[in-house]
């Protein structure tokens, strides 16, 4: 291990009872190596315990309601997974499956009961993910496709020119 | 001079049934017109670039925008247009929204609405809005550049 | 109408028991408590929005997955930490084979660099206000290649030792003390020039 890489160890208490004695001495006869600690001494103290606060910039529901649907698409395709399982498993799969999916509108639809309403249907390619938002009472239906294929806003419309003034 | 019985209806009697008849009419009429149910659908686009260059887009209004923005990331809110319509039960009510956008609505039994929306010609989402909860109904989705499109649709 | 329960005053501890025995809306809870930090790891590591909302959340899933093997041996909140950082590591390893290196970026892998930087001698974060500090420490986080910026994560948010890094990074305990040295050394001179820009 290189000296610099030493002082930095003893920095970080990496070191054991010998080499911090070997880079102590190192240390009290080296002024370079005091500055290089002095340096990374500064760096540690202002990286720990400063950083950045940042909130997630979606709601609760519409976070939770995309890993819910998430969860509950990937235990059906676990439960639709062809494997050699003995007879019953055939049918406790898709009963989990099916009890997590029921779990999931419960949580989704704040433990209300649904009733055949506030349901979507969507072709197989199209994935969507739905909640309801209480507070702001909106329900809302989000298409999720990160190429944006479906665009009902025209070019026009987002990139009018100055002319058009 | 005695007081007998008599089987004649009274004018108090018969004025009873005359209003009887008259609201039983009258209720008759008030089935018969179809109850129509207002809709009002903007199509909104959301963004995080100030607001292009040119006159037809408009912000959407402050309240809406501080419902929206509650719920998405999206920093501005366009208004890209706006229709009102009425729906009759059992009967499909088509809004065009853009070019490319439309929305089929249609009133339900029990106080529900199904809601299509089509674009390119095809149906992308179904969906069957309860129609007894204040709730505006809000079908959105991802929208090139990380921008997104969202109609939201009020029913009264 | 039933009521959805209320966890305000529930421990983690008794929310991971309840969602290890399959009660969702425990977990539901869990997310809510701890999706600011784990989204604020993987934002930390991505520096992309849209990157550390997608992976957060797939942290979210993989851990309602493996909630049976969480044995309390740490916090719910370092486990899911783990998680977020395990995924992260997973796609930027990615997006690397898939990009073209910068020239920087070789220089960095090629190492002694850093040893050529002049020594700062005056402390760059002095006078500064904790507001201001982190926002510089942010900006200049996003100038370090994935691999020092990690490393500086892990050794100083997550507090993690240099053996832990090597195995979460797949390294040897040598490139996580060299990476972390640059990773040091670039940061000092990056907040040195932000000093002065600001000076002048």
């Amino acid at each position: 291990m290189n000296t610099e890489l030493q002082l930095q160890a003893l920095l970080d208490v990496e070191l054991d009872a010998r080499e911090t004695r070997e880079v102590e001495a190192l240390l009290a006869q080296d002024a370079q190596s005091v500055a290089l600690m002095q340096e990374l001494k500064w760096m540690k103290l202002a990286v720990a315990g400063n950083e950045a606060e940042l909130k997630l910039p979606e709601t609760r529901e519409f976070y939770w309601s995309k890993i819910a649907r998430t969860i509950a698409v990937e235990e059906r395709q676990a439960a639709a997974a062809p494997a050699e399982r003995v007879w019953w498993l055939k049918f406790l799969y898709p009963a989990s499956g099916l009890a997590a999916m029921v779990a999931v509108l419960f949580v989704i639809s704040g433990g209300r009961p649904t009733d055949g309403a506030d349901t979507e249907s969507v072709p197989e390619d199209v994935n969507v993910v739905s909640f309801r938002s209480e507070s702001e009472q909106m329900s809302v239906v989000y298409v999720a496709d990160e190429n944006g294929n479906f665009s009902p806003v025209s070019q026009e419309v987002k990139h009018e020119p100055e002319a058009d003034k | 001079m005695s007081l007998k019985p008599t089987n004649k209806p009274s004018r108090w009697q018969f004025l009873v049934l005359l209003l009887s008849f008259g609201w039983g009419f009258l209720q008759l009429g008030v089935a018969s017109v179809p109850v129509e149910t207002r809709v009002q659908a903007v199509l909104i686009w959301g963004t995080d670039e100030a607001k292009p260059t040119g006159k037809s887009l408009k912000e959407v209004d402050p309240k809406l925008r501080e419902k929206l923005g509650k719920i998405f990331k999206w920093q501005k809110y366009f208004e890209v247009s706006r229709q009102n319509a009425a729906a009759l039960p059992g009967k499909a009510q088509i809004v065009k929204l853009s070019e490319e956008c439309s929305v089929e609505i249609k009133i339900l039994p029990e106080n529900l609405a199904e809601v299509k929306l089509i674009g390119k010609g095809k149906t992308l989402v179904t969906r069957r809005h309860s129609l007894t909860k204040p709730d505006a109904l809000v079908l959105a989705g991802d929208d090139k550049n990380n921008t997104a499109w969202f109609v939201v649709l009020n029913f009264n | 109408m039933p009521q959805p329960p209320d966890f305000t005053t529930t421990l983690d501890v008794q929310l991971v028991a309840a969602s290890q025995a399959g009660d969702m809306v425990a977990f539901e809870e869990l997310v809510a408590r701890h999706r600011d930090k784990i989204y604020a790891r993987a934002f930390s590591m991505m520096r992309n929005e849209e990157d550390a909302i997608d992976l957060s959340q797939e942290a979210w899933v993989k851990a309602w997955q493996r909630l049976k093997q969480f044995q309390g041996d740490s916090s719910f909140a370092t486990w899911m930490t783990r998680i977020v950082i395990n995924l992260c590591l997973d796609q930027l390893r990615r997006q690397k084979r898939t990009r073209a290196e910068s020239i920087e970026q070789l220089d960095e892998e090629l190492g002694g660099v850093e040893r050529q930087m002049p020594v700062v001698t005056l402390n760059p974060t002095e006078g500064l206000e904790r507001a201001e500090l982190r926002k510089r420490i942010d900006k200049a986080m996003t100038q370090l290649s994935y691999e020092h910026r990690t490393v500086l994560i892990l050794h100083e948010f997550e507090e993690m030792e240099y053996k832990q890094i090597a195995k979460v990074m797949n390294c040897s305990i040598g490139t996580v003390m060299s990476r972390l040295f640059y990773a040091r050394r670039r940061l000092a001179s990056l907040l040195q020039s932000l000093k002065k820009e600001q000076q002048s």
